[in-house]
């Protein structure tokens, strides 16, 4: 058979035509805007659009949760390098949230094939909070402490979940080779310089 | 471009240039322009689709229709307008079985186990064990995810998990 060298063509020229589109709430088809709310299916973890409506009916229940954009960074965290270390996460980014599936921390961090998941100890994550109080506020499985220590940074923020899964799909993408190579880590360093734009221009704004 | 340069022009040809004219019009500041021509070309694809929606449904009905459906997505221009229209006669999973499985013996005198874990309608998974084989994993990622994406060209990605165990266990280390 003959090679056709254009990649996923079908599929990126039907997102093209499709990008006008109206969007549909997928709990009632109602039309939606294109800016509007997402619930997160807490035992699948997926992604639903909503209606308002549809959004303030079912979001914070037993199966949804609704998404609310949030980019805080913790400027005073308390985290020593041997407490860190004793995560035992292999590379320094992974984002930690509370799964109510899960009853507990869970811990996912990039790695060549997509996310990787494990178990957050139950005992560091108390340690966690009793040095962070503010980290007892997340709201189970739309919420998340987003840790970046890497190349000897210590930057730690509240995120909603969204944001965790982009960093996640972004190193996917761009990751190359054992060791993702220089243009995966150039993204990730992208991401954390607009995740830092946007902390600070809401902190401009509400503070 | 002339009616002559059009009709010798490759698939492959077309494609990139299709490319490129996505990328033109997604780069036009006027939105009113960019919109029209971007409803347009929805336009025209949905009026073939639905023809050749409706053309399909005819062959397959017909007798022979099976054997002359084989016949059609063996013409590469036939197939790949019906892979853009999701109108090829094979699921995404049939096909990436298909090519897994002629691509095998090449991959396996070189070590290499390539299997599909999953395909959904955008979105397909291959594992890859390389059997402590010594190749660059970025020419083997390229080479493996070429032939699937040929298969596949209506996915969004396909995703190549690969034997990471060693490399995990020396960053924990």
């Amino acid at each position: 058979m003959e090679r056709i060298e254009s990649g996923n063509w079908a599929s990126r020229l039907r997102r093209f035509v499709r990008t006008t589109e109206e969007e549909h709430c997928e709990f009632c088809s109602k039309a939606i805007a294109s800016r509007h709310a997402h619930l997160v299916e807490r035992a699948t973890r997926k992604f639903f659009c909503a209606c308002p409506q549809c959004a303030f009916l079912l979001g914070g229940g037993e199966r949804f949760a609704a998404l609310r954009a949030r980019a805080d960074a913790l400027h005073d965290f308390d985290l020593s390098d041997d407490d860190w270390q004793g995560f035992r996460i292999p590379i320094d980014l992974a984002f930690v949230f509370r799964s109510t599936p899960a009853q507990g921390p869970v811990a996912i961090y990039p790695g060549p094939a997509g996310a990787i998941e494990s178990p957050f100890a139950a005992d560091g994550w108390s340690r966690l909070i009793s040095a962070n109080p503010t980290l007892a506020n997340l709201d189970p499985d739309v919420e998340a402490l987003l840790v970046n220590r890497m190349n000897g940074a210590r930057e730690y923020y509240l995120v909603s979940i969204d944001r965790c899964y982009a960093l996640i799909g972004l190193i996917r993408r761009h990751w190359r080779g054992l060791s993702g190579g220089a243009e995966v880590w150039e993204a990730v360093r992208d991401y954390f310089t607009n995740l830092r734009d946007d902390v600070e221009t809401k902190d401009r704004v509400h503070g | 471009m002339s009616a002559e340069t059009r009709e010798t022009e490759t698939l492959e040809q077309s494609l990139a240039r299709l490319e490129k004219l996505m990328a033109t019009l997604e780069s036009i500041a006027d939105a009113t322009g960019r919109e029209t021509a971007r409803e347009l070309l929805a336009l025209v694809l949905d009026l073939h689709a639905r023809s050749l929606a409706r053309l399909s449904a005819i062959i397959a009905a017909s007798d022979d229709g099976a054997a002359l459906l084989e016949k059609i997505v063996d013409d590469r221009d036939l197939r790949a307008i019906l892979l853009l229209h999701g109108l090829h006669p094979q699921s995404v999973e049939d096909r990436l079985q298909e090519i897994i499985a002629r691509m095998q013996p090449q991959w396996s005198a070189r070590g290499l186990h390539v299997s599909l874990m999953s395909a959904s309608k955008a979105f397909a998974m291959v594992q890859l064990q390389r059997n402590g084989v010594a190749e660059p994993t970025d020419q083997l990622r390229l080479e493996i995810e070429s032939a699937l994406t040929d298969a596949a060209p209506d996915l969004d990605d396909i995703l190549i998990e690969m034997d990471m165990t060693a490399f995990y266990a020396e960053t924990a280390a």
